[in-house]
């Protein structure tokens, strides 16, 4: 029952996703959410916090 | 080198203007096309072998520290340097890689005698009904974001204050079960992942004219 929770978490993101590539204009994909956040320092620094926790929590813990 | 050169014709290609002009805009698009070639051919061949070596060697490390950091027990000491060491050499390289040259291929076709028309002026040329139509899209696409994204957060904290694991799942529970410390294979691999992906994100965004 509750991976059915994670399956539909997968499919709402694939779905922005693809929405993404088909319509192309205006609908953002993830790639361009994250070059977007990349152009700010503070989104850019969680971005960097964020990549090294995941690091430590899936290889160091 | 044969990438950009694509991105280059297919700019061309896709120049709008009257059928009259085709002839005289392709001569002149061959001719662009050549004196770019004769122009920088050199310095890209010399800067792509160097990009080749410089990504092989930087394969080939994080795939050593991948096979290593995967057989080290988690919880310990050398887990911890070894991650963290890799995550100071991956920023500090990210941000020592240069940004892109200050040029935009999806401007329209470059006319030696005029400046490239950058990507944002080519979007207010366009149709009121477009550009309207575009940000009510992006709104959209942005709320659409936000609620997976809360949504997927919104699952992992139910899994995590519920009991018992097996029947909660969190994702890094999940995840364990593929990059546990008994599957070194997969471990290894993400650990490169992981490295490259240090590489993106710490490098300097790409400047657009």
């Amino acid at each position: 029952m509750n991976t059915v929770l994670w399956v539909a978490a997968a499919v709402a993101v694939c779905i922005c996703e693809l929405a993404g590539r088909t319509l192309r204009r205006g609908w953002p994909t993830a790639a361009q959410l994250l070059r977007a956040a990349r152009g700010h320092a503070l989104s850019r620094l969680a971005l960097v916090i964020g990549w090294v926790w995941l690091g430590w929590h899936v290889f160091a813990r | 080198m044969r990438r950009r050169l694509r991105i280059e014709v297919s700019a061309f290609r896709l120049r709008g203007g009257a059928a009259g002009t085709a002839a005289l805009d392709c001569a002149r698009g061959r001719d662009w096309l050549r004196e770019r070639r004769g122009e920088q051919a050199n310095a890209r061949i010399l800067t792509s072998s160097g990009r080749a070596v410089v990504a092989g060697a930087v394969v080939v490390a994080l795939a050593a520290c991948g096979w290593f950091a995967a057989a080290l027990p988690p919880f310990g000491v050398e887990a911890n340097v070894v991650t963290f060491s890799v995550a100071a050499a991956m920023l500090a390289m990210g941000a020592a890689l240069p940004r892109r040259p200050a040029s935009d291929l999806r401007g329209r076709w470059p006319n030696p005698d005029q400046p490239p028309v950058p990507v944002a002026a080519r979007a207010l040329a366009r149709a009121p009904a477009d550009a309207a139509r575009d940000s009510s899209l992006r709104v959209w696409g942005l709320i659409a974001w936000l609620l997976a994204a809360l949504f997927a957060g919104a699952v992992e904290l139910w899994e995590l204050f519920h009991a018992p694991r097996s029947a909660y799942p969190t994702l890094s529970s999940l995840a364990n079960e593929v990059l546990g410390p008994g599957h070194r294979v997969a471990r290894a691999v993400a650990f490169m992942c992981w490295g490259a992906c240090g590489l993106f994100v710490a490098r300097r965004p790409w400047r657009r004219a």
